[in-house]
């Protein structure tokens, strides 16, 4: 059998139909043989035997007729519901995909996500009138405070005396004190910086504005 | 008349089948009696094998039935000639034609002693 015929989809009709129409094309068969037999004088009966003689076993080609039909009608049926289970999960597997691929997109456009209501990082904390900072020396246990970010912006630190602190990031205000308290040590100097903030927990550098408490 | 009657090689049967449907649609008895008197009576198909052979050839799209009504007045199943199916009947005509002159020549050629036995 030739790969069309496999791929042509079966007949839809029940099987009892499919016989049905089988048995009345080969009747028909047989009374348009008996009748020109009549016709060219034979009697009713020899006429009948005849046509049953000229045409074979009945049972025999309706069954070879039945075959061809239905025969990979199941087969047929097994093929297409495989290509459509397939298919469904081709479809699904691409939708899961464009789905994740849309998602990307979105993140990588800026969009709207849940992310920015979290707290920006803690590194991105900007100091602000009002803010108290923990400040501290690793090495050093003498260079310690702690101090309210006064209204116009500094603290009051040892040693340095008064430094302005508004607007900087915590890592940046680490960086500005380790290099304001390096020249007093030899060695490295390193830094930490707390910031408690009493009001706000992720103020932009915009917000900071002098006299904002 | 005596009827003398010839085995159908396979193929030949959808040849033949195709040909007598190229005139116009016929259900498979008007087949049966076109073959048989177009032939001049000397290739009489056995009516039954027919059938299969027409479903299948159906199947196959080579040729499409409708069900209509007789000259008798009787429910019938006609088949009628397709556009894949014109296109298989010109390739198994030439077929036909190709395989039938090989054979005409060898028949044709003349006889010679074959050499090594004298």
């Amino acid at each position: 059998m030739a790969l069309s015929d496999w791929l042509r989809a079966p007949d839809p009709r029940p099987v009892e139909a499919i016989e049905a129409d089988i048995a009345d094309e080969l009747a028909f068969h047989l009374e348009a043989r008996t009748r020109d037999n009549i016709a060219a004088g034979m009697d009713p009966e020899a006429a009948r035997r005849d046509a049953e003689a000229r045409f074979g076993d009945f049972d025999a080609v309706h069954s070879a007729c039945r075959r061809v039909r239905l025969g990979e009608r199941l087969m047929l049926q097994r093929i297409h519901l495989a290509l459509t289970c397939l298919l469904l999960l081709v479809l699904g597997a691409t939708l899961v995909q464009l789905s994740e691929l849309r998602g990307e997109l979105r993140a990588s456009a800026g969009e709207p996500t849940l992310a920015p209501l979290l707290p920006p990082p803690f590194g991105d904390v900007v100091v602000a009138i009002g803010d108290r900072l923990q400040v501290q020396c690793v090495a050093h246990s003498g260079i310690a405070a702690e101090d309210v970010v006064a209204s116009d912006g500094h603290v009051l630190l040892p040693e340095l005396g008064w430094v302005d602190v508004r607007g900087l990031t915590r890592p940046e205000l680490e960086e500005k004190l380790c290099e304001r308290y390096q020249p007093y040590f030899a060695d490295p100097v390193d830094i930490k910086v707390r910031v408690t903030k009493s009001y706000a927990l992720n103020r932009g550098r915009n917000d900071v504005l002098a006299g904002d408490f | 008349m005596a009827h003398q009657r010839d085995d159908l090689l396979r193929g030949t049967l959808d040849l033949l089948v195709l040909k007598s449907l190229q005139s116009g649609p016929r259900h498979g008895y008007g087949i049966a009696r076109r073959i048989q008197e177009s032939s001049g009576d000397v290739l009489q198909v056995e009516e039954g094998s027919l059938y299969p052979a027409l479903h299948r050839m159906e199947k196959r799209g080579w040729i499409a039935a409708e069900w209509g009504v007789s000259e008798a007045n009787r429910r019938a199943k006609f088949y009628r000639l397709t556009d894949a199916g014109r296109g298989q009947l010109a390739e198994s005509e030439a077929s036909w034609a190709r395989m039938s002159d090989a054979i005409a020549r060898v028949l044709r050629a003349p006889m010679t002693e074959a050499p090594g036995w004298r």
